[in-house]
């Protein structure tokens, strides 16, 4: 029995550290793939009916996470048609929410931040925005938003029907690939603008297979197969939630405020809201075109940015435009900002009629 | 064999002197915001400006800003000093004809460490109580997603996160003990193993490796904090365990592979 | 595999009268061999003197026999032991002083001592092996056998350099024990601690115990050794009954006489002695010789009219067959 020699046995022993150093990297690197390759295989259902599933859809028991993603900076008012959260949901960022609904139309959101977590807390009949960091609660109820709207960033459910309402009139609508989302199998309804002058090639909605609730909203920019914002479920799960969960009074020692201007924004990443002086939206659908009049104060804040963008010629002089693939806006030589996820020439089209 | 290593370790007077060091903590913080106030903390959960407001906090202070450097420190210096201390000292070669088994050996230091992980995580915690009951109120425990709950509850919750501190500290006591078994030399054993840590920290801020961020032993480390959101996030300590978990049987692995085959001339 | 009952077996019997023996031990570090092809033979009962300049692979081959450089050829039978697993079990019958003491400087002697038999004693209930638990007064004995029972309490960093070495000595002799393995115990004592190991080691023999003693100062352990092993740049260069160390470089030859030169040519004429190999002092000279050789050269000496004044044979001593093996002085640098 030659077992001095350890020199071989040496080399043996290594295989254990290596083999589990390795597979640990393959799976944290492999595994995300191999998730994402599963397909669904649901019955054929038409376009019509998956909007008035989207339109009806109501209140349901789940818990899950959600997460939002942008790669460019977008000022959510204008992709979703003119009207929800003033704010802009910043470049290139992931946001990630917690989410519970119960079947009554109590909704929770948690944002985990490294700073600790912020929280909306949606009852019927009060909204309460929760900051750990500086201990803020912030009562919206007052603020006379309609209390489902604000937390449709986090919510596909209202954000797609929020999409659907305002943009299906001026989309051809189709059915695409049954695709998984959250791991369960999901219908995609296709919304493919009629106009020709939008940014947008398509934005898709994914509907469970199951519920029939909307878990997914992706808006492609034209020609790419990369969204340019996606919003949905990564986890998912349909049970009831214990009521605990929903509950919220203001716990003693934190700072109470009252009808929050723009808070239900700051559960987004708020990039500055837009809060202009005059904002009014010219054309319908992805036509659509936000035009802004910016006060004086604005203006001298924006000035700088727009030196450094690349002039155009507009109607009313040399202008500033700002551009990504699925947003464009023009700053107007008299202080007047055009902008919309339209191409340029509806922009000019729109300064000229000004 | 495991009582004779914790009593050679804790009897000590480096391992003591470390160890009121590491007590004394809390109280210095407890008495700084005593005095001036809480403040922003660093990275995570800001527990400090909660201090004020409860007792439990001052434990959830002291663990997470001790977690970033001091913990990982202290328990690099006891986990290093295994093997590569025993070989300094030339205790080695006698523990090895006594005859004890490499393995054993190996094992009992690996288990003298996590007792030491323990012992600092959980005494900190104790240490941070008290002094946060003596200076601070103690009344209903506010939670991270804004509600509340009984002070009781909350110091049952402040010790469930000070032991999921102690398994986040799981991984360093196991790299450590790994160094341990390359080198002879104590200090290159604790600033190799206190070098991962800090190089893990590094990395996680470097957004173009977000692949290998779940591969990093301090990647989730501040789960902990989770225990105090409703409802409990189970999400990130249970990935904490798994990646501890995965990190110490690669470590004490490695350390085996090392020490099981290596020749013993110190 | 074997089963324990097999394992007690081989543990009870010595299968060969040697308690050490290794074949073609070798081992190289950083591409060099510091010990190549060494086969020792350590009889049963012996006080066995590894002899060797330092450097000479001496402690690298006591490490590979107690288990701690694994060889990188060869084979080790220690106690009749020649599988790993029973080493490691024969290795609580040996007691060992290896390159100098290892102790926790933290702790005082008592501690120390009490630390090791904690560790001894639990890695030898794992072996399943029958040990005594140790208590405080057996350590204090074992303590006093060495002469430190009153420093016992002083933290092991305050001891001087022979009081180390005698707790080192105290802790491998812990348990009774068959064989002592002993690297260079008598580094750093003062003549009267050396002489007090000799006696010690003498007493232990007489015991019955075998004890294997590595020096590289010759004189140190010349007068109790019955064996040894001479190494030199990680060979073996000798091996047997000190006896036999002297006898192996054969008798020295002494001649006076006026007429040396003309003895030298007759000495080389009949082709006893290399030329060069003669030494000539004045009157006098001396060469390496047998009896059988000596017997013939007389009377070769007297024929061929050399002038014999006297003509004597002294044995070599085992400093100048140390010198002649290793190429170096066997005392002290």
């Amino acid at each position: 029995m030659k077992s001095f020699n350890l020199k071989a046995r040496g080399k043996v022993l290594y295989a254990a550290p290596l083999a589990i150093a390795s597979s640990a990297l393959a799976i944290s690197l492999i595994a995300p793939q191999i998730a994402r390759a599963s397909t669904s295989n649901l019955t054929a259902v038409s376009p019509e009916q998956l909007v008035s599933w989207i339109q009806t859809a109501h209140p349901v028991s789940l818990n899950g996470t959600v997460t939002g993603t942008t790669s460019f900076p977008i000022p959510s008012a204008s992709l979703l048609g003119g009207s929800g959260p003033q704010g802009v949901i910043g470049g290139s960022t992931t946001e990630t929410y917690n989410v519970w609904a119960n079947g009554t139309g109590s909704f929770r959101s948690q944002q985990v931040t490294s700073a600790g977590e912020t929280d909306l807390y949606v009852n019927p009949g009060s909204v309460w925005y929760w900051d750990s960091n500086t201990l803020t609660a912030t009562n919206e109820k007052a603020s006379g938003t309609a209390p489902m709207e604000s937390p449709s960033v986090s919510n596909p459910q209202l954000s797609a029907a929020s999409v659907v309402d305002k943009l299906s009139t001026y989309s051809t609508l189709s059915v695409s690939g049954n695709q998984m989302v959250a791991g369960r199998p999901a219908y995609t309804l296709s919304l493919t603008p009629i106009a020709s002058d939008s940014l947008i090639g398509v934005v898709r909605i994914a509907i469970d297979g199951q519920t029939h609730v909307p878990v997914q909203i992706q808006v492609f920019p034209k020609g790419s197969d990369t969204p340019a914002a996606s919003l949905g479920f990564d986890t998912l799960t349909f049970a009831p939630q214990p009521s605990a969960i929903f509950g919220f009074t203001p716990p003693a020692g934190a700072t109470v405020v009252e009808g929050g201007s723009g808070a239900g924004g700051a559960n987004v990443t708020s990039g500055g809201g837009s809060g202009s002086s005059g904002t009014r939206v010219v054309g319908t659908g992805f036509d659509s075109v936000a035009v802004a009049t910016l006060s004086s104060k604005q203006l001298s804040t924006l000035a700088g940015i727009a030196k450094a963008l690349p002039t155009i010629a507009t109607p009313l002089g040399i202008g500033h435009l700002y551009s990504n693939p699925v947003f464009q806006a023009i700053v107007l030589p008299n202080g007047t900002v055009v902008a919309g996820a339209v191409d340029t020439s509806r922009l000019l089209q729109v300064a000229a009629g000004l | 064999m495991l009582a004779s290593e914790l009593s050679l370790l804790f009897r000590r007077r480096r391992t003591r002197v470390l160890l009121v060091l590491l007590f004394l903590a809390p109280w210095l913080m407890g008495y700084i915001i005593f005095q001036f106030g809480g403040g922003q903390g660093g990275q995570g959960p800001n527990f400090v400006n909660l201090v004020t407001h409860n007792a439990v906090f001052l434990v959830l202070a002291s663990v997470s800003s001790l977690l970033p450097l001091l913990f990982p420190l202290s328990v690099s210096l006891i986990a290093a000093d295994a093997i590569a201390g025993e070989a300094s000292l030339g205790t080695l070669r006698y523990l090895l004809v006594v005859p004890v088994s490499r393995i054993k050996l190996l094992s009992n230091k690996l288990l003298a460490a996590l007792v030491f992980v323990l012992v600092i995580s959980v005494g900190v915690a104790v240490s941070g109580l008290v002094a946060g009951v003596i200076m601070f109120p103690a009344g209903r425990v506010l939670l991270l997603s804004g509600q509340t709950t009984s002070f009781a509850h909350g110091v049952l919750l402040a010790f469930f996160a000070s032991v999921l501190v102690a398994t986040s500290l799981v991984s360093v006591a196991g790299i450590g003990l790994a160094i341990s078994t390359f080198t002879d030399v104590p200090v290159g054993a604790t600033l190799g193993a206190l070098g991962v840590v800090i190089l893990s920290e590094i990395l996680s801020n470097i957004t173009q490796v977000r692949g290998i961020w779940p591969l990093l032993p301090t990647n989730y480390w501040l789960s902990f904090a989770d225990v105090f959101r409703n409802p409990i996030s189970y999400g990130g300590i249970g990935k904490d365990l798994v990646n501890q978990g995965i990190w110490l049987v690669f470590a004490f692995s490695l350390a085996a592979a090392r020490f099981l085959s290596k020749d013993v001339t110190s | 595999m074997q089963t324990d009952e097999e394992v007690k077996d081989s543990n009870t019997k010595a299968v060969t009268p040697f308690v050490i023996e290794t074949d073609d031990l070798t081992k190289g570090f950083g591409g060099r061999n510091v010990v190549e092809d060494v086969s020792l033979r350590v009889p049963a009962g012996s006080i066995f003197g590894f002899l060797g300049p330092n450097g000479s692979g001496k402690t690298t081959t006591i490490r590979m026999i107690l288990g701690l450089v694994f060889p990188d050829r060869g084979e080790i039978s220690l106690l009749g032991a020649r599988d790993q697993k029973l080493r490691r079990q024969q290795l609580s019958r040996v007691g060992a002083v290896v390159e100098g003491p290892g102790f926790y400087p933290y702790l005082s002697g008592l501690e120390n001592l009490r630390r090791f038999s904690q560790v001894a004693y639990s890695a030898q209930k794992q072996l399943n092996l029958s040990i005594k638990r140790l208590t405080a007064s057996d350590l204090c004995s074992a303590l006093e056998r060495v002469g430190l029972l009153e420093a016992r309490a002083k933290k092991f960093r305050a001891y001087s350099l022979g009081m180390k070495q005698r707790l080192a000595i105290a802790a491998a002799l812990l348990w009774p024990r068959e064989l002592l393995v002993l690297d260079e115990p008598t580094n750093g004592l003062d003549p009267q601690g050396i002489v007090e190991v000799r006696e010690l080691l003498t007493g232990l023999k007489e015991q019955g115990m075998t004890i294997f003693v590595s020096s590289h100062i010759l004189s140190e352990v010349e007068m109790i050794c019955s064996d040894i092993a001479v190494m030199g740049d990680g060979r073996l260069l000798f091996q047997g009954s000190t006896q036999a160390f002297r006898g192996s470089l054969g008798e020295q030859f002494v001649l006076e006489t006026p007429d040396a030169g003309l003895a030298e040519s007759i000495l080389e004429r009949l082709g006893l002695a290399e030329p060069g190999s003669i030494k000539i002092e004045k009157d006098r000279l001396s060469a390496s010789l047998t009896i059988e050789e000596i017997e013939r050269v007389v009377a070769a000496l007297v024929n061929g009219g050399v002038r014999v004044r006297a003509v004597g044979k002294t044995s070599h001593s085992l400093e100048e067959a140390f010198v002649s093996l290793t190429g170096r002085s066997g005392h002290a640098r």
